[in-house]
């Protein structure tokens, strides 16, 4: 059997012109989780902590202490946006590992085609073959996935879609450059992106590429878990991968958290002896105040 | 724009899914991050208010006992000065006792010799009286039965034999 996998999350229905994809539902999903955590954790803070409080004070807390350790007093302003990005993405992760995640399937919006066994990846495979299809490493000219399937799989890791982690790259590359601007001012951080001034074109460059980098490698990690479990998909085979995975979500969890909470810090370090501008006040004023 | 294609990118769907992850950051940092950090804060705040009152109450124990160790000090001392007046004052009592004592037995025993001395006196008085008597009536019997000399010397020695007995029989 060749595996041919879907890059783009199946649509399984539309509102107007806009698709409402299976990725989305696990987004939507992993969201209500969180929500739902946070505000039966946050609702009535007690303070000695017991049961679900007990549980997100000791999140909560070990996210704090990371942003703390490596952006110092500013990481307050931080810890938000790195606290929802861990928080989404490791749920994202172990979400899609739950046993129904790509083997649930609903009847495609789009139309009948080929009868195909739901799993989000191997299901496409298979069902471009049940068509008739070449498979794209014999040089199909038409890529598998833009065969409409029967049915579709009613999830898909929220994070094996690009739309999601290019979206989230593209937040933290905002609130970079935002915290930046902020703690410099808008000259003295024009200033420090163009200092030297012949190096100001690789230094935009590689911001620019922060985003793009942040999402690919969340995206592709994610996917390839995904075909990897697609693949090892038998019983008692599957369990050191399904470990991997379990490990992998939170790395990759922790890396896009860190990598954003770095580039904000270096966006926002002001070297000992120069004042800064007004809004670099402001941000020191905002740490105790818990804004964000 | 095929690359995008393929990669399953679309304008619609990133901004659903920014949206969707804004959403979720402004809930989170509203219903968890800013009451959980408070509580934190106020935690870090109650365990350090804490802190100074055990150091204050630390402080202020240590300034009462040794208040209290000085009261005790002092009280001590002041029993002790107590009980040093008390013996001197015991001492002088006792001492006035004895002097009082002593003078009271003095008199007394010069009062009894003042008495003995008057009785002695009396009683000789008093026998002289008893011996001239006596000697009276002696003298009264010589002269009527115109004793000779042996007779006279017998009847005053059985006078005198007489006064005798009598002042034995006394």
């Amino acid at each position: 059997m060749e595996l041919h996998a879907s890059l783009k999350a199946e649509e399984l229905f539309f509102i107007g012109p806009v698709g409402i994809t299976n990725s989305m539902v696990m987004a939507w999903m992993a969201i209500a989780l969180l929500v739902v955590v946070g505000w039966l954790g946050g609702r009535a803070p007690a303070l000695v902590p017991s049961g679900i409080q007990n549980f997100l004070e000791f999140v909560l807390e070990f996210l704090y202490n990371t942003v703390i350790s490596t952006a110092g007093p500013q990481g307050r302003r931080i810890f938000p946006l790195f606290a929802t990005i861990f928080l989404f993405i490791l749920t994202a992760n172990y979400m899609a590992l739950l046993p129904g995640v790509g083997t649930i399937s609903v009847p495609n919006p789009k139309g009948h085609g080929a009868v195909a066994k739901p799993h989000s990846l191997v299901a496409v495979a298979e069902a471009a073959e049940a068509v008739g299809s070449r498979p794209s490493s014999q040089g199909s000219p038409e890529p598998a996935e833009h065969h409409e399937l029967e049915r579709l799989p009613l999830f898909r890791a929220a994070n094996a879609d690009l739309n999601m982690t290019l979206g989230m790259g593209l937040i933290a590359f905002l609130f970079i450059h935002a915290s930046g601007f902020m703690a410099h001012g808008t000259k003295g951080y024009l200033q420090e992106l163009s200092t030297p001034l012949f190096l100001t074109p690789v230094k935009l460059m590689i911001e620019g590429f922060v985003p793009i980098s942040l999402a690919m490698r969340l995206f592709g990690n994610v996917f390839g878990g995904e075909m990897l479990m697609a693949v090892m998909n038998w019983p008692i085979v599957a369990v050191p991968f399904m470990a991997m995975e379990l490990f992998f979500g939170f790395i990759q969890a922790i890396i896009f958290g860190i990598l954003t909470l770095i580039f904000t810090s270096l966006a926002t370090y002001i070297p000992p002896g120069h004042g800064g501008h007004g809004h670099g006040d402001a941000d020191h004023g905002d740490i105790h105040g818990g804004g964000h | 724009m095929g690359l995008f294609e393929q990669l399953g990118l679309d304008p619609y769907k990133l901004a659903i899914q920014s949206f969707n992850f804004l959403v979720l950051l402004f809930l989170l940092n509203r219903l968890a991050y800013k009451p959980v950090l408070r509580m934190f804060d106020e935690r870090a705040s109650r365990i350090k208010s804490d802190l100074d009152d055990a150091k204050r109450m630390r402080e202020e124990g240590e300034r009462d006992r040794q208040t209290y160790r000085d009261q005790l000090n002092r009280a001590r001392d002041e029993a002790r000065a107590v009980l040093d007046e008390a013996a001197n004052v015991a001492s002088r009592i006792r001492e006035q006792a004895m002097f009082d004592a002593e003078s009271t037995a003095l008199a007394i025993i010069a009062r009894a010799r003042q008495d003995i001395a008057r009785e002695r006196d009396a009683a000789l008085k008093e026998l002289r009286g008893e011996v001239a008597t006596i000697a009276i009536m002696a003298a009264t019997r010589v002269v009527k039965r115109s004793l000779n000399t042996e007779d006279a010397r017998r009847l005053i020695d059985e006078a005198l034999s007489d006064t005798e007995l009598a002042t034995k029989a006394d």
